[in-house]
C-alpha cells in the first residue's frame, strides 16, 4: 500500500525525463485507483497529482466528479486542494458544475477561511447558470463584516456580471457604496471592477465622477490612483466639463509623481481622454511630450517602448510636438528589440509628412537590404553601439524574420500611398522605391507592388516616360523570370512592367529589342496572367512602332518590319497551345492579326506600287490616310489599341452606372436544362451562375486592363449573329423559358438549403444576351450618356480613380487634396486633370536633387543611407 | 485586467498557469506554446513587452523563471510589471529566497499565494503583509488538521499507515 505522494511524482518525473509519457501513463493508472478510494486524504492526494499533470498539458477532465468530492471535504486543507483543481481544470461545459450549486452555497455561508477559498476558485470557473443561481448570495456578501471577504466578493461579482448581466441591477448600488468603504483594499478592489465596467459602457458611469474625483484628490495609493485615472480616461470623452476639471489635478500629478507607471497612466489618459484638445490643452500636451521624450532617451527599454506607444497617440493632434524628436525616433527603428522597432515603425508612419517622407522610407528600406552588404550593417552597428553594447549579429536578427520584412514592405507602400500619394513629392523617386522594394523585399509582396506601380503610372501622367524607362530595364532583367517560381520573388512586378510599356508605347526607346525580350521562350516560366499581359503589351508596342514607321516610311524599313513581325509570330505561335485559356486566347488573337499584317507586308511592293494591294485585305479598317507608299496594315494595331486615352476612374464610378432598363442580372444567360428538379442540379446551377459572374468580371477586367477596344470589327461580325439569334427567339420559346423559370423558383422556395432573393425578378425578362454586351462594341444603339458611362466604368475596375470622362470621377479621387471641384457643363474634363498637372508640376520642380538620391540607391543599395545618416546623439 | 499568468522555465516548461478568462483548453495550449516561444526568444536588454495578436504580453525574468502576463492592449504595462514583481516578492518572503524548485514542489502554495494577490484578473491586495498573513494562517490550519488526522488514525488503527 505505498502510494506516491505529489513529491514522489515530481521527483519521478524529473528522474524519468527520457520516457516521460510511459512514466506518466503508469502514474495516471495509480491515480485512477487512488482517486476511487474512500480515504479522503488519498483521494485529495490523487487530485493534487492530477492538477500537476494538468498543468503539464495532460487532461484531467475525466476526474471532474472526484474533484467535486474533494471540494466537499470538511477539512480546510483538502477543500483547498479540491477548489484549486476545480479552478484549474473545470471548463464552461464541465457537466459536474451543475452539482456544485448547493455545495457552493453552503461553502459561501461557512467560516471565513472556507468562504475565501470558495470565492477565489469560484471566480475562475463561474458559468452563467452558477452566476444566476449564486448572485443573490454574492450581492449579500458585498456587505460582509470582514473586509477581506468583501473585496473578494467585489471581484467575484465582476465575473458574475460578465456571465449573467442581470445581476448588475442588484449589485450596482452596493458596488458604488463600496467606494466609501473604510478599508482601502476594498476601495481598490471596487475601483478595479469599476474600471473594467466603465471601459465597456463609459456613459453609465459618468455619475461616479464626483466620488472618483474626491478619491483622486485624497488618495496617495498609486495602485488606486492609476485605476482611477484609467476610469477617467474612459469616461471623460463623454463629458467635456470633466476634461476641464481634471486638467489641474492631472497636471499636478504629472509634474510631481515619482512613480513612472502613474505618470504614464496620466499621460495616457490625457491623450485618450481628449484633454489635449481643449483650452489649456496645449501646455498639457507640451508637458506630456517632454516627459515622453525623456522616456524615449532613457536607457530603460520599457520606458522607450511606452513612450513610443504614447507618442503615436499624440501625433494626430500635435504633430509638431513629436516632430521635434524625429531623429531619436527614427534611430529607434534600428533598435535590436522587435517590440520597440514595431512601435517606432508605427510612430514613424504616423509622423510622415511631405518633407520627411523620403528619409523615412529610405530608412525603412535600408532594413530590408540583404545583410551581406557591409555598409548598412556597419552603420547600423554604429548606431547600435551608441545605445547598447550588443553584438551586431543579434541586432540584425529581426531583419531576417519574414513577418517583420512583410510588415516593413507593407508599411512602405501604405505610408507612401496614403491619401492618394498625399506626401509624395517626387514620383520618380517613388517609382524607384517600388522597384527597389521588388528587388530586395524577398517576401511575398509582389502583387501589392504591382498594383501600386500601375496605379501611380495611371494617375501621374508626367511620370510615364520615366516609368517606361525603368520598366524596360526591369523587363530586360532576367533575374525575375528565373526566380519567378520562388517564394518572395516579387515577379508580379513584371506584370506591371509589361502593362506600363504596353500602355505607354510612345516612350519605349527600343521597341524591337523590347518585343524580343518580352516574347522570348523563357517567359513561359511566369504565371499565366503575366504571360497574357506580355503578349498583349508586345502587340501594342509593335502597333505603335509600326504606325510610327509608317508615318515616315522609307522602303528600307520593310525588311525590319517583316522580320519583327515574323519574330512575333514565331514566338506567339508557341503560346497558342498554352495550357491556360487566357494566354491561349491572347496568343491566338495576336497571331491572327499578325497573319494579316504579314500578308499585307508580303504583298507590299516598294516604290509606291501598293495600289496593287488587294482592297479586301485592308478594306475593313478605317486607316487615317490612304497614302499608298507604305503598307497600310502598319496602322492596323494602333488603331485598335490606342482609340481611347487611358485615365484613372473614380472609385464611385461603377456604382454610378445605372443598370439599363430591362437588364435582369438574375436571368440565365444560357437557359438551364429542363430536368432541373434534383438537388444536384441546384448545385450545378449555383456553380453556373457563379461562373457567369466570374466571366463577366473577367470581361470587365480585361477591357479595363487593355483600356482600349481591342475587339475589332471581325469580332463584331462574330457577335452580331448571336444578337440576331436572340431576336429571333420565338414567343413560344420565351414563354416556355418563363414557365421554367417560375417552376424553378417555386422549387427553390421549397428547398430549405437555398436562400432566394425575395425581390421579385424584373417582369420584363429580356435576357442578358439581348442587351449591352454586344451593343457596347456596336455603339449607337443605347442612349449616349449611358453608353459613355458604361464604357468608362468598364475601363475603371482595374484602375479605380479619376477619369476625365464622367461626372463621378471628379468627385471621386482628388489626389492632391484639392478642394471641391468646379462644376461646369463638362466639368469632368477640367477638374481632375488640373490636380494631375499640379502634381506633375510638383514633381518637376522637385526632381533634380532627390533623383540623385535614387540613382545612388539603385547602383548600390548600400549607399542609401547617405542622405539621412542615423546620427544618434 | 490580466488574462493569464504563466511561469515558464528557461527550457519552456510550464511551472504555473493561471487563467482569468474562460477559454477552451485547446486555445489555452496554443497561447502557452506561442507566447512561451516568443518570450524565450527574447534577449536581455530588450524591453519587457511583446504583442501577441490583439493582446499584450508583459514578462520578466527572475533567475531561471519567466513570469509572463497576458493583458489587454489598453492596460498599463508598467503596473502589470509591478504586480508581477509584487508576486515574486511575496513568494520570496514566503519561501525565503525562493528558487524554481520551491515552486515545482510546492506548486499548490504558489497558486494559493497568487489567489491571495489576484482574483478574476484584478489585484485584490497590494499589501505583502496581509497576503502573507492569510497564507501562513492557512498553513497553520493545515498543520492542525493533519495533526488531528494523525491522532485519529492512531486512535482507530494500530498505527499509522506508513
Amino acid at each position: 500500500m505505498w502510494e506516491r505522494t505529489l513529491k514522489d511524482l515530481i521527483r519521478g518525473l524529473r528522474a524519468n525525463k527520457k520516457d516521460e509519457p510511459k512514466f506518466i501513463a503508469k502514474a495516471v493508472d495509480e491515480i485512477r485507483s487512488e482517486i476511487r478510494s474512500d480515504d479522503m486524504d488519498l483521494k485529495a492526494g490523487a487530485v493534487m497529482k492530477l492538477t500537476y499533470l494538468d498543468m503539464m498539458g495532460y487532461d484531467m477532465g475525466w476526474a471532474s466528479f472526484h474533484v467535486v468530492e474533494v471540494m466537499s471535504s470538511s477539512k480546510y486543507h483538502l477543500k483547498t486542494v479540491g477548489y484549486l483543481a476545480a479552478a484549474q481544470s473545470f471548463q464552461q461545459d464541465t457537466d459536474v458544475l451543475m452539482l456544485t450549486t448547493n455545495l457552493l452555497k453552503k461553502d459561501l455561508s461557512s467560516n471565513p477561511a472556507d468562504v475565501a477559498v470558495t470565492l477565489n476558485s469560484f471566480s475562475s470557473f463561474v458559468t452563467s447558470d452558477l452566476a444566476r443561481d449564486l448572485s443573490p448570495e454574492l450581492v449579500g456578501m458585498l456587505n460582509h463584516s470582514r473586509p477581506h471577504i468583501r473585496k473578494r466578493a467585489i471581484l467575484a461579482i465582476y465575473r458574475v456580471c460578465e456571465k449573467y448581466p442581470d445581476a448588475m441591477t442588484s449589485a450596482r448600488p452596493r458596488l458604488e457604496e463600496k467606494l466609501d468603504d473604510n478599508d482601502t483594499s476594498v476601495v481598490a478592489a471596487t475601483v478595479n471592477v469599476l474600471c473594467e465596467l466603465a471601459k465597456r459602457n463609459p456613459k453609465d458611469y459618468l455619475t461616479l465622477a464626483p466620488r472618483l474625483f474626491h478619491l483622486l484628490n485624497t488618495s496617495s495609493n498609486n495602485w488606486l490612483l492609476i485605476k482611477i485615472i484609467k476610469i477617467f480616461g474612459s469616461i471623460s470623452p463623454h463629458e467635456p466639463r470633466l476634461v476641464k476639471k481634471l486638467q489641474t489635478p492631472i497636471t499636478d500629478l504629472i509634474s510631481t509623481t515619482p512613480a513612472i507607471s502613474l505618470l504614464y497612466e496620466c499621460v495616457h489618459t490625457c491623450i485618450i481622454g481628449g484633454m489635449l484638445q481643449g483650452p489649456g490643452g496645449n501646455s498639457l500636451a507640451k508637458l506630456c511630450a517632454s516627459k515622453l521624450a525623456a522616456f524615449i532617451q532613457d536607457p530603460d527599454q520599457n520606458l522607450k517602448y511606452i513612450a513610443l506607444l504614447a507618442m503615436t497617440k499624440i501625433v494626430p493632434s500635435h504633430p509638431h510636438l513629436v516632430a521635434e524628436y524625429q531623429d531619436t525616433i527614427i534611430a529607434s527603428l534600428n533598435d535590436q528589440d522587435i517590440s520597440i522597432r514595431m512601435r517606432a515603425l508605427d510612430l514613424v508612419s504616423a509622423m510622415v509628412n511631405r518633407s520627411n517622407l523620403q528619409s523615412i522610407v529610405q530608412q525603412i528600406l535600408s532594413h530590408l537590404v540583404p545583410e551581406a552588404l557591409p555598409k548598412p550593417s556597419a552603420a547600423q552597428s554604429l548606431s547600435q553601439n551608441m545605445t547598447s553594447s550588443t553584438p551586431i549579429t543579434t541586432s540584425l536578427a529581426p531583419n531576417q524574420s519574414a513577418a517583420y520584412r512583410l510588415v516593413l514592405s507593407q508599411r512602405i507602400l501604405s505610408i507612401c500611398s496614403q491619401n492618394t500619394y498625399q506626401y509624395v513629392m517626387n514620383f520618380e523617386w517613388y517609382l524607384s522605391v517600388l522597384v527597389d522594394l521588388a528587388h530586395i523585399a524577398n517576401i511575398d509582396i509582389g502583387g501589392d507592388i504591382r498594383d501600386h506601380l500601375v496605379d501611380v503610372v495611371g494617375r501621374v501622367k508626367a511620370i510615364q516616360p520615366f516609368a517606361v524607362k525603368v520598366m524596360q530595364a526591369l523587363l530586360a532583367d532576367d533575374s525575375f523570370i528565373l526566380n519567378a517560381n520562388d517564394k518572395g520573388s516579387c515577379s508580379e512586378v513584371l506584370w506591371a512592367a509589361a502593362w506600363i510599356c504596353g500602355e505607354c508605347p510612345e516612350y519605349v526607346s527600343e521597341p524591337q529589342k523590347l518585343i524580343t525580350h518580352m516574347l522570348k521562350p523563357e517567359i513561359s516560366n511566369l504565371p499565366p496572367d503575366t504571360i497574357a499581359v506580355y503578349i498583349q503589351a508586345a502587340l501594342k508596342i509593335f502597333g505603335f512602332w509600326a504606325a510610327d514607321l509608317a508615318e515616315h516610311w522609307q522602303d528600307d524599313y520593310l525588311p525590319t518590319v517583316k522580320s519583327t513581325a515574323g519574330l512575333v509570330m514565331t514566338h506567339v505561335q508557341e503560346f497558342t497551345g498554352n495550357f491556360h485559356v487566357e494566354v491561349q486566347e491572347r496568343a491566338a488573337e495576336v497571331l491572327q492579326l499578325f497573319r494579316f499584317i504579314q500578308a499585307d507586308l508580303q504583298n507590299f511592293q516598294p516604290h509606291g506600287s501598293s495600289q496593287d494591294l488587294p482592297d479586301e485585305v485592308v478594306g475593313g479598317f478605317d486607316v487615317p490616310s490612304a497614302e499608298p507608299h507604305f503598307p497600310k496594315s502598319l496602322y492596323l494595331i494602333r488603331s485598335l489599341t490606342a482609340a481611347y486615352t487611358l485615365n484613372p476612374v473614380a472609385a464611385a464610378a461603377q456604382a454610378s452606372v445605372p443598370v439599363p432598363d430591362g437588364l435582369d442580372l438574375d436571368a440565365w444567360i444560357v437557359p438551364p436544362p429542363q430536368e432541373d428538379l434534383s438537388e444536384e442540379s441546384v448545385d450545378r446551377k449555383k456553380k453556373k451562375s457563379k461562373k457567369g459572374k466570374e466571366k463577366e468580371r473577367d470581361d470587365i477586367k480585361r477591357s479595363g486592363k487593355k483600356k482600349r477596344k481591342q475587339e475589332d470589327n471581325n469580332n463584331l461580325a462574330v457577335l452580331a449573329p448571336t444578337e440576331a439569334e436572340v431576336e429571333t427567339e420565338t414567343e413560344t420559346e420565351r414563354a416556355e423559358r418563363e414557365r421554367r423559370k417560375a417552376e424553378r423558383l417555386a422549387q427553390l422556395r421549397e428547398d430549405p438549403y437555398y436562400i432566394i432573393d425575395d425581390k421579385p425578378s424584373k417582369p420584363a425578362a429580356i435576357d442578358v444576351d439581348s442587351i449591352p454586351v454586344v451593343k457596347l462594341e456596336g455603339m449607337g444603339s443605347l442612349l449616349p450618356s449611358v453608353k459613355e458611362n458604361w464604357l468608362s466604368s468598364l475601363k475603371s475596375t482595374v484602375q479605380a480613380t479619376t477619369s476625365s470622362h464622367f461626372v463621378v470621377d471628379r468627385e471621386g479621387e482628388m489626389p492632391g487634396g484639392s478642394g471641391s471641384p468646379i462644376v461646369q457643363p463638362s466639368p469632368q474634363r477640367v477638374a481632375t486633370p488640373v490636380s494631375f498637372q499640379d502634381r506633375s508640376a510638383d514633381t518637376r520642380t522637385h526632381t533634380p536633387e532627390p533623383i540623385q538620391v535614387t540613382r545612388t540607391k539603385k547602383k548600390g543599395t548600400g549607399k542609401k543611407r547617405t542622405p539621412n545618416p542615423p546620427a544618434p546623439s | 485586467m490580466i488574462n493569464y499568468i504563466l511561469l515558464v522555465s528557461r527550457q519552456g516548461k510550464v511551472r504555473l498557469a493561471k487563467w482569468f478568462t474562460t477559454m477552451p483548453s485547446k486555445a489555452k495550449a496554443k497561447i502557452i506554446k506561442d507566447v512561451t516561444q516568443q518570450v524565450l526568444a527574447r534577449r536581455t536588454r530588450m524591453c519587457n513587452f511583446l504583442e501577441y495578436k490583439d493582446t499584450k504580453v508583459v514578462y520578466r525574468r527572475y533567475a531561471s523563471l519567466f513570469f509572463v502576463c497576458g493583458t489587454g492592449s489598453a492596460d498599463n504595462e508598467l503596473i502589470t510589471l509591478e504586480i508581477v514583481h509584487r508576486y515574486v516578492e511575496v513568494l520570496d518572503r514566503y519561501f525565503g529566497n525562493v528558487c524554481e524548485l520551491d515552486l515545482i514542489f510546492n506548486f499548490q502554495k504558489a497558486y494559493a499565494i497568487l489567489d491571495e494577490l489576484i482574483i478574476a484578473g484584478e489585484l485584490q491586495e497590494s499589501s505583502k503583509k496581509s497576503v502573507l498573513r492569510v497564507v501562513t494562517q492557512a498553513d497553520t490550519v493545515e498543520e492542525q488538521e493533519n495533526a488531528e488526522n494523525t491522532m485519529a488514525r492512531l486512535g482507530s488503527r494500530s498505527g499509522p499507515l506508513m
